[in-house]
């Protein structure tokens, strides 16, 4: 018997209370963990109690623009992945949408069920990967992020030094530390991880 | 080469006038002369005639055929007065006075040119129509007689000393007969030759008609009155009478009472043997002349005016109603998605429980509640839109006042939530009904709305109805977000709110108080049927 995948939680936030339910109700099918709101506040509390991999939003609702709704999500969980879904496109929203409010996708209704759940699946998929980034680098002394940092960039131990005026020897000691607690075994591991807190 | 061209050029341009045109130039000389010879009862010491209609003749050609035959009709004027011997060729003054005939014909074409030019390129209420042509006949004449001024100032015919009556005499009297000359003919030789422009614009009423009848006669009679007392004043009375014709009557009420006023006035001072009553009664007519032909100019050109307003305000209702279309059609599309995304959503999903077999109750009772729920909105919306598309939409109907303003709500609620406003509807009794169009009249409360939103960004609007003993006023209110600040726009969705209110036997009323404005639509109340 196959070994069952982590949990994926999943909001669904729509104040139409009917579209919003059947959206969670799919994704729910899906195997998803997945519950429907009728609007921002509600699930903004929930997310204290539930942190959802994935959220998936109207863009206009009446309390709470969708946009804005991203942007205070965001603020609170940058390992989040945030799927838009709107009546109104319009190429302007889209490329808002995409590159302005970090949204994974740009669903138009009526909805592409195929679409929506392509776009969860690599929201969730992005959203783990991002969490254990950032669960994995959080052990780190400030310092030691200054260094992760230079070294994600791709530079070497002498240059790390002269960028933070610190000796060779000092950064080998923080890169041992770095290693050690993140768990990398290679160079190219420690940029890939790098990458993924980036978000990248 | 060159030569060749030119000489191409102008056989091109001759071979493109009409037929009628070659007519006119060939039988103008004769008409010129005829028109020349019949001012000779109206002369005299020191000038040719008190009333020229060969002037009349010549502006009346050159407005018609235009400024480009100047040069043709100024030979053809010069040979007839050599022709005849009006002027003489050996005389040591021949080309003075050659030039005498020349200045004429060179003038009225100038001012003929500038005035099309003017009518063309203008923006002006003097290039509205029939304008230019009330402003070529008064100054052709004119700029006709300051030429003959100048003229006689460097090369003298006569005195040079202006204080000395010859020549003021002469100028004067060659401005009044080139005045009298063309504003009695050449409105009538003009309408000879446009037979399809000859009623003009519908200005003359039989009412009008008779009340300038009246007004006229009276002018006459008082002019009776004071003529053996008063003869060179005795007009006066008559030029008010022609300027009230032509304001109330156009052109042809001006042109009617011109020629009347003409018809006794120029016998009446064919027989004066007194050069000044003389003067004086020509100065009269043509002062009416002018005046009452300007009058009707300017009211057939008001008249256009106004014409042209009521075009462009239909056209800008047209537009206003295609806005509110516009909005109509993007609401039904977020209307029908939202509903049909769940439809589709369930109806999937019900599909594959069938083919998988695995027929969990609860779950199905669920999807099969959720499309019965959605179907029954979209057959509602359905309803709803096919009242819109029907031929009843353009009869008017008793529209629900509750139902009209959820309708327009529901259509604005994007643009308002792009605002970040909230429209707050009261509750409304669903028995208050109004009589009318429901596009028109949603389209004074989608303007009334919009005009909200666009002037107070980020607040609430409010509507409220009210009924009163015979009116529903549905009032819109809304803060003003920054008094004083220009919301942009030009007033025109108010403008055709207030035109359709009217036209419905209702009101629009505007009040502003220092933070918020109020825009009340009254209806005429209708009572709700039953049955």
């Amino acid at each position: 018997m196959a070994e069952p995948g982590p949990v994926t939680i999943v909001h669904v936030v729509d104040d139409d209370h009917d579209l919003g339910r059947a959206v969670a109700r799919l994704l729910t099918r899906l195997g998803h963990r997945a519950t429907a709101f009728d609007n921002p506040v509600d699930m903004m509390n929930h997310q204290r109690v539930e942190q959802a991999h994935c959220l998936v939003t109207d863009i206009m609702m009446a309390e709470l623009d969708g946009f804005a709704f991203a942007e205070q999500v965001r603020a609170q969980d940058p390992a989040i992945a945030i799927i838009f879904m709107t009546a109104w496109p319009s190429t302007a929203n889209a490329v808002d949408a995409v590159r302005l409010y970090g949204g994974l996708d740009y669903l138009e209704k009526p909805l592409d069920e195929v679409r929506l759940a392509a776009a969860v699946a690599e929201g969730v998929g992005w959203s783990l990967k991002r969490r254990d980034a950032l669960g994995r680098i959080g052990m780190l002394t400030p310092r030691e992020r200054e260094v992760f940092a230079c070294l994600g960039e791709g530079m070497s131990n002498k240059l790390v030094a002269s960028t933070l005026g610190l000796s060779p020897k000092t950064i080998e000691d923080h890169r041992a530390a770095i290693i050690m607690k993140t768990g990398t075994a290679s160079p190219a591991a420690l940029i890939a991880l790098f990458r993924a807190t980036q978000g990248a | 080469m060159q030569i060749w061209a030119i000489h191409q050029h102008l056989i091109e341009r001759v071979s493109h006038v009409r037929a009628e045109t070659w007519l006119m130039l060939i039988i103008y000389p004769l008409a010129f002369k005829a028109a020349h010879m019949a001012a000779s009862p109206w002369g005299g010491a020191h000038f040719f005639s008190l009333w020229f209609p060969a002037a009349g003749v010549r502006f009346a050609l050159l407005w018609r055929v235009g400024a480009r035959f100047t040069p043709l009709i100024m030979i053809e004027e010069c040979l007839v007065q050599v022709a005849t011997g009006t002027v003489e060729l050996h005389h040591p003054e021949f080309l003075n006075h050659l030039g005498g005939v020349a200045r004429a014909p060179l003038a009225y074409g100038a001012m003929v040119a500038l005035v099309r030019f003017i009518e063309t390129k203008g923006r002006s209420e003097l290039a509205i129509a029939p304008m230019p042509f009330g402003l070529a006949t008064v100054l052709s004449p004119t700029l006709a007689a300051f030429v003959a001024g100048l003229w006689e100032w460097i090369w003298p015919g006569l005195s040079t000393d202006l204080s000395t009556q010859p020549f003021a005499t002469m100028i004067a009297a060659f401005l009044i007969g080139d005045l009298l000359g063309v504003l009695l003919l050449a409105p009538a030789l003009l309408w000879l030759f446009a037979p399809s422009d000859r009623w003009g614009l519908g200005i003359l009423s039989g009412t009008r008609a008779v009340e300038a009848a009246v007004v006229f006669l009276a002018g006459w009679l008082l002019a009776a009155a004071l003529a053996p007392v008063q003869p060179q004043i005795a007009v006066m009375p008559v030029l008010i009478a022609a300027i009230w014709a032509g304001i109330r009557c156009g052109r042809h009420g001006a042109w009617a009472a011109i020629i009347l006023s003409a018809a006794i006035i120029l016998p009446w001072s064919a027989a004066e043997q007194s050069v000044s009553t003389r003067l004086a009664l020509h100065m009269t007519l043509a002062a009416m002349a002018i005046a009452a032909y300007l009058a009707g100019s300017f009211a057939e050109a008001q008249l256009t005016a106004r014409q042209d307003i009521g075009r462009r305000d239909r056209m800008l209702f047209q537009a206003e109603r295609l806005k509110t279309l516009r909005a109509m059609s993007v609401a039904i599309i977020h209307e029908i998605s939202q509903p049909l995304s769940t439809l589709a959503i369930e109806t999937r999903h019900l599909s594959k429980l069938a083919d998988d077999g695995d027929w969990d109750r609860a779950d199905m009772a669920q999807s099969i509640e959720l499309i019965d729920r959605k179907t029954a909105l979209i057959a509602d919306m359905v309803r709803r839109l096919r009242s819109f598309g029907g031929r009843s939409v353009d009869e008017p109907s008793t529209i629900s006042v509750a139902q009209l303003l959820r309708d327009c709500v529901t259509i604005l609620e994007r643009e308002a939530l792009d605002k970040q406003c909230q429209i707050r509807l009261e509750p409304v009794d669903s028995q208050l009904v109004v009589m009318g169009h429901e596009i028109e009249l949603m389209q004074i409360l989608i303007n009334l709305l919009r005009n909200a939103i666009a002037a107070s960004p980020g607040t609430s609007i409010s509507i409220c109805v009210t009924c009163a003993k015979d009116a529903v006023a549905i009032a819109v209110e809304n803060r003003l977000v920054q008094p004083g600040r220009d919301p942009g726009g030009m007033g025109i969705g108010l403008m055709v709110a207030r035109a359709i209110a009217n036209a419905h036997g209702g009101d629009l009323v505007r009040e502003k108080d220092s933070d918020k404005v109020r825009h009340t639509v009254q209806l005429p109340f209708e009572m709700m049927s039953h049955g």
